[in-house]
Order: C-alpha cells, then structure tokens, then sequence
C-alpha cells in the first residue's frame, strides 16, 4: 500500500501525538516521539516535522510500511 | 565469543572486521587491523555471564558486512556522526564512560541530523565496578595503532567515541531490537525541570515535589527505573543514586525535560523474566550487549543467555542512550526483516 499523500491530516495527527501512536519498529518509534516533542514545543514546526517524517516513512517504506498501514488503517 | 588475545590477534592479522571488548592493558596489546574496541571487564559469553581481565570478547561481523569506515568523534562532532555512514548500512559505536563525549551523545543523539536514518548501535565503555574511584573507560580504534590517543597527539581516547560505520548490501537491511523489562507503572507522571543526569525539584503527578523525598517516602525500589513510552519504544532512565539529605537524585543516563517518566511497574521475579525475555532465536545477531545493571539485579554471573552474547555495558545504545536493556542487532534480507 502506497503511504498517505503528504498533505493528508493524519501526518500532522502523527507529529503533533494528537492521535496516538505505537509502533515496535524501533526508529520509527523514536523519531515519531521526537516530533511530538518538538511540535509540543513549538507548534510552528509542525510542517516540517511532517517533511521529516515523510520522508523517513517514504525512504524506509520496505520496513515501516507494515506498521504504518496498521495506522493509516 | 570470548577468548584470548592471541586468536584474536590472528583474527585481526586474517582481515576480519571486529568489535573488541575487554581489560584495556589486553585491547593495548592488540595489533592494527579493521576492528573498534572499548574496556570493560564483564561478558556474556558462550559460558555464561562472567567477569574476566584475562580475555577479550571478540564479536566477527559477518560477512554481508562491506565497505567499513571507522571514525573518532569527540563531543564536539557528535553531530557530524551520520554525515561519515553509509546509505543503507549500520554503525557500530563505543563511547568510553564519563566523557564529554558520553554526556553530549546522552543528551543529542536524537537531535543529531539524520540520526534514524542508518541503524547505529553500541555501548558505553566502562571500567570494573571496584575500580571506579582510579580507572577510566576507554575506547580503542583498530586502525590507529595501540589507541586512539596514540595517533592523535593531544587527543584522548579516553573522551572520544570510536564509531565502525559499515556498508551492506542492497538486499540486507539491519534492525535494532531493544529487550526492556519495563513498562510504565501506575503511579504519577513525572516531568523534570531541565535535561540532565541529575534532578531534586520536578513535577510529581502535577504537584511540586522533591523527586529523592518521594522516592524515600514511598520506599520505591530503585532497582526499577524511570520508563518513557516514546510511541511504543520503552525507554528506561536507571536510578545511580537517591541522597535524601541533598534531596538529589543521579541517573546513569539523562532525563529530559520534556518527556513524560513513570516508575516501572515491579517486575516479580526479575531473573526469570529477564531470562524469559531474551530471545532464543533472534535472527542473524550481527552484535549485542547487556546493561551492567541487568547483570548485577539479575544475577547473571554465571547463567547463560542463550547465543544473546555479548559485552556487559555501563550504557547502550539504539540510536540513543539507553540503561537497563538488551540491545541486539540483526541482519536479515530486505524482505524478512519485519
């Protein structure tokens, strides 16, 4: 399954922890928790954690893809 | 595996690519060649968990490791670390115990560019326990010669991180897996102030408290740490020390000021967990290690872990610090790794 466009809400649910998130791959994990804490801080970088994102999730789609599709639903 | 330095000497003279652990006076000994090393006296081998200065625990990489390039990193360049790995690849890091470069890496690592982009797994370097007062950790880069410091005059091994960064091939991807015990407890949040190794006043279930007089007053074991659920990822902050009458408490790794701890729920049986949890058939375990504090709690002298083997560590690390956990990375085929 191909990820959501970037400019799908649910990325901003994603990085903002608006909607909950729980994975067991390990850097997608940490890297999504990083983002919540950098848009909780600041809310204006809140674009560019889901770039971030994006791109992590669109350059190792072969290993997050399973645990995103969960997610995405 | 563990063994002695003249195997493992030939291992490097054949070429081999190595991670090295083990009393510094034996890794000063070793010969130059394709391997990264770092001090400590504690293992877990094929025999069981066992404290030696005699031999070294010498992990082969295997041979769908490439290309490796291996890099000093002081503190001050930690930030650089990613730009020097390879696309596809992992990285191996020691950082030796109580220097600058332990602390920077303790607070950075997950704001280092790039950071999750490329597997980076390793350990704290670190000393025996009852040479803490007079002797520090250290780590060693293979291709320099005795020690670091011996290649860089004014610089030293002693405060630099030595990373292998490795090449794989387009069909093999490494996975980082984190073996944790812990799980957030029922009792309060707690938010800490400021990022650091230490705290006294923060915010204990939404009220001001003393973190070291509410430990003392709820008699908390502190064999259970702090635990942070970041997004399904466990992470444990071990306690070093609670002194009642400072009112502070020392960690073995930083908390964050902005991340949200518990206390671990109570594991029951601490030694039949622990072993319940490792792994028997991890896939293609390229590398692992053990916290030191998982090998005293669970008492680990002297039992075995199945092939989970390994050096005992004052620290690991999964792309970032971590206390109180098994940290392992695999090597599997593009397809299988999930």
């Amino acid at each position: 399954m191909a990820l959501p466009l970037k400019s799908d809400p649910r990325w901003k649910g994603l990085v903002t922890g608006d909607k909950k998130a729980t994975f067991t791959t390990v850097p997608l994990s940490m890297l999504t928790s990083r983002l919540n804490r950098v848009c909780a801080r600041d809310p204006s970088k809140v674009p560019t954690a889901v770039d971030e994102l994006y791109a992590f999730c669109s350059e190792y789609q072969a290993v997050v893809g399973p645990e995103l599709n969960a997610y995405f639903g | 595996m563990l063994t002695t330095t003249t195997r493992a000497a030939e291992l490097i003279h054949s070429g081999k690519k190595l991670l090295i652990a083990g009393d510094r006076d034996l890794l000063t000994s070793l010969p130059q060649g394709q391997w990264i090393g770092g001090t400590i006296p504690y293992f877990m081998s094929e025999r069981g968990g066992c404290v030696t200065r005699d031999e070294v625990f010498v992990t082969e990489l295997p041979k769908e490791i490439g290309e490796v390039r291996i890099c000093r990193y002081r503190a001050s360049d930690l930030m650089n670390l990613t730009k020097d790995a390879f696309k596809g690849g992992l990285s191996f890091i020691i950082v030796p115990a109580s220097s600058e470069a332990h602390l920077e890496f303790a607070r950075q690592a997950p704001d280092i560019p790039g950071i999750f982009g490329t597997p980076l797994v390793g350990w704290i370097s670190g000393v025996h326990l009852g040479d803490l007062a007079t002797a520090r950790a250290a780590t060693f880069d293979g291709t320099h010669g005795d020690a670091s410091a011996a290649a860089t005059p004014g610089s030293s091994h002693e405060e630099e991180a030595v990373v292998m960064h490795c090449s794989l091939p387009a069909d093999k991807i490494a996975t980082v897996h984190i073996v944790n015990l812990f799980t957030p407890g029922d009792g309060p949040t707690i938010m800490f102030d400021a990022t650091g190794f230490s705290a006294g006043e923060c915010t204990i279930g939404g009220k001001r408290q003393n973190l070291a007089t509410y430990l003392t007053e709820n008699g908390i074991d502190t064999k259970q740490p702090l635990v942070a659920d970041y997004c399904g990822a466990m992470v444990n902050i071990s306690f070093q020390a609670v002194d009642a009458a400072k009112g502070e408490v020392t960690f073995y790794a930083p908390v964050f000021s902005d991340v949200e701890y518990r206390i671990a729920k109570p594991v029951k049986d601490y030694v039949s967990e622990f072993q319940h949890r490792i792994p028997v058939n991890a896939r293609h375990c390229a590398f692992s290690c053990n916290c030191i504090l998982n090998f005293l709690y669970s008492e680990l002298e002297g039992k075995k872990t199945g092939h989970i083997q390994g050096p005992i560590t004052f620290g690991e690390i999964a792309y970032q610090l971590l206390n109180q956990t098994l940290v392992y990375v695999s090597i599997d085929a593009k397809r299988a790794a999930i």
